[in-house]
């Protein structure tokens, strides 16, 4: 899935997931899928930035206000970390 | 018929079984029989004369007949294990082995084929005292944890043989290719042990020797890997997980060979427990070992999610 494809959906968290901190590094437990996921710094913050209001697009935008020079990395990693939590059945993308 | 009662932590288990067979299962299941208690499961081992073959019933279904008796026996220590485990919901249970260094806990924890039961018996050889080669509690009094005492399993196409074994009493409990046996040093079952370090075991056959260091979320990932009874407990186990995860240091050694450990890995344990060093102080000597963070959770895990693809993430 290309991130223009996905720039106006809003990405849901789906319920029975459990976030820990790991001393500095994160790790996500679906209770549904009985899988843990590691979270770096990045997607961490990604995630928490995943409230079901945002769009993909607007939270690319405020990680990029924040980072304006890494502006074209931080739409892949967005896209990316997405993409991967939703293999993961932790997130669904829903229309604005 | 004979009957006793097998006992793991709040798990009673009632196996039957024929008189020829009465010596070997004294063997096989001394460390975890208990004088009383109403047993939640049966396991029934039957025996046709005639043909010698044996049968394995467990709550009346029948799981295997027809077996010869030394395949009965190997198929009876995995029925017992599974059955003692299937309702186990007073702590984490993991598929790991487990030695004594000193009064603490070392916890190997891994699936099937990383070598975990082979490193168990050679620390076993090495004068850690065994405790489990197959299951591990782990109980919500972070660190502690419970062994399910069983002899260890050297199976035919493993990368250690008994004859490499110097302390081991080395007699099969059963015949054929699977060596069934006690160590010599054997700690009976009894309170719960706090952990002083998690060792993920990883043989691959010609691999040089490494040893790094995890992280509390790699750490996690791969108790969580080894669960076999998330679905008895409320938060499967979650909370249990991560708080040993952070309480307890872990590495991750790969070795090609046992004679990469001997007087390397082995030493290493042993200055790490009979130093008596806090969890802390443990985990900061063992940072000598810590690789890329990023690279290392790749390879643990196939659950990464990291946006940072230039591995620069802190730990």
């Amino acid at each position: 899935m290309e991130h223009q494809s996905i720039l106006n959906l809003i990405p849901m968290p789906l319920g029975g997931v459990e976030l820990a901190d790991m001393e500095g590094e994160w790790v996500l437990y679906s209770y549904e899928r009985e899988t843990m996921v590691y979270l770096n710094d990045s997607a961490h913050v990604i995630w928490r930035l995943c409230d079901g209001k945002r769009t993909v697009k607007e939270i690319t935008d405020v990680l990029a206000s924040a980072f304006p020079d890494a502006e074209k990395k931080i739409t892949i990693d967005v896209s990316e970390t997405i993409q991967r939590l939703m293999q993961e059945g932790i997130l669904k993308l829903g229309e604005a | 018929m004979n009957r006793i009662i097998l006992a793991f932590e709040n798990q009673r288990l009632a196996l039957s079984y024929p008189e020829s067979l009465h010596r070997v299962i004294q063997l096989l299941f001394a460390n975890i029989q208990a004088p009383i208690g109403s047993p939640g499961r049966t396991l029934v081992v039957q025996e046709d004369e005639c043909s010698e073959r044996f049968s394995i019933q467990c709550d009346g279904a029948t799981k295997f007949c027809g077996v010869r008796r030394d395949d009965c026996l190997l198929l009876l220590l995995g029925e017992v294990v599974h059955a003692l485990i299937t309702d186990l919901n007073s702590g984490v249970a993991l598929h790991a082995g487990a030695v004594l260094c000193g009064e603490r806990a070392i916890l190997l924890p891994g699936g099937t084929g990383v070598g975990k039961s082979c490193l168990t018996a050679w620390l076993a050889d090495r004068g850690f005292s065994y405790l489990t080669d197959e299951c591990v509690v782990l109980r919500p009094q972070v660190p502690y944890l419970s062994a399910l005492a069983r002899p260890l399993i050297t199976k035919n196409r493993v990368s250690i043989s008994i004859a490499e074994l110097k302390k081991m009493n080395k007699t099969s409990i059963v015949a054929g290719s699977n060596a069934i046996f006690w160590p010599q040093d054997v700690t009976p079952p009894g309170q719960p042990r706090d952990c002083q370090l998690i060792i993920l075991p990883r043989f691959e056959d010609g691999a040089q020797l490494r040893i790094e260091s995890l992280n509390a979320a790699q750490t996690a990932l791969e108790l969580t890997a080894c669960n076999v009874n998330a679905r008895n407990l409320s938060d499967h186990g979650f909370g249990i997980v991560t708080s040993f995860a952070r309480c307890v240091p872990a590495i991750m050694v790969r070795y090609g060979g046992f004679d990469q450990l001997a007087g390397t890995f082995d030493m290493l344990l042993k200055l790490i427990a009979e130093s008596k060093l806090s969890y802390h102080a443990t985990r900061r000597l063992l940072t000598l070992f810590r690789t890329s963070e990023a690279a290392s959770v790749k390879r643990t895990s196939e659950h990464l999610v990291a946006a940072d693809r230039d591995g620069d993430c802190e730990g």
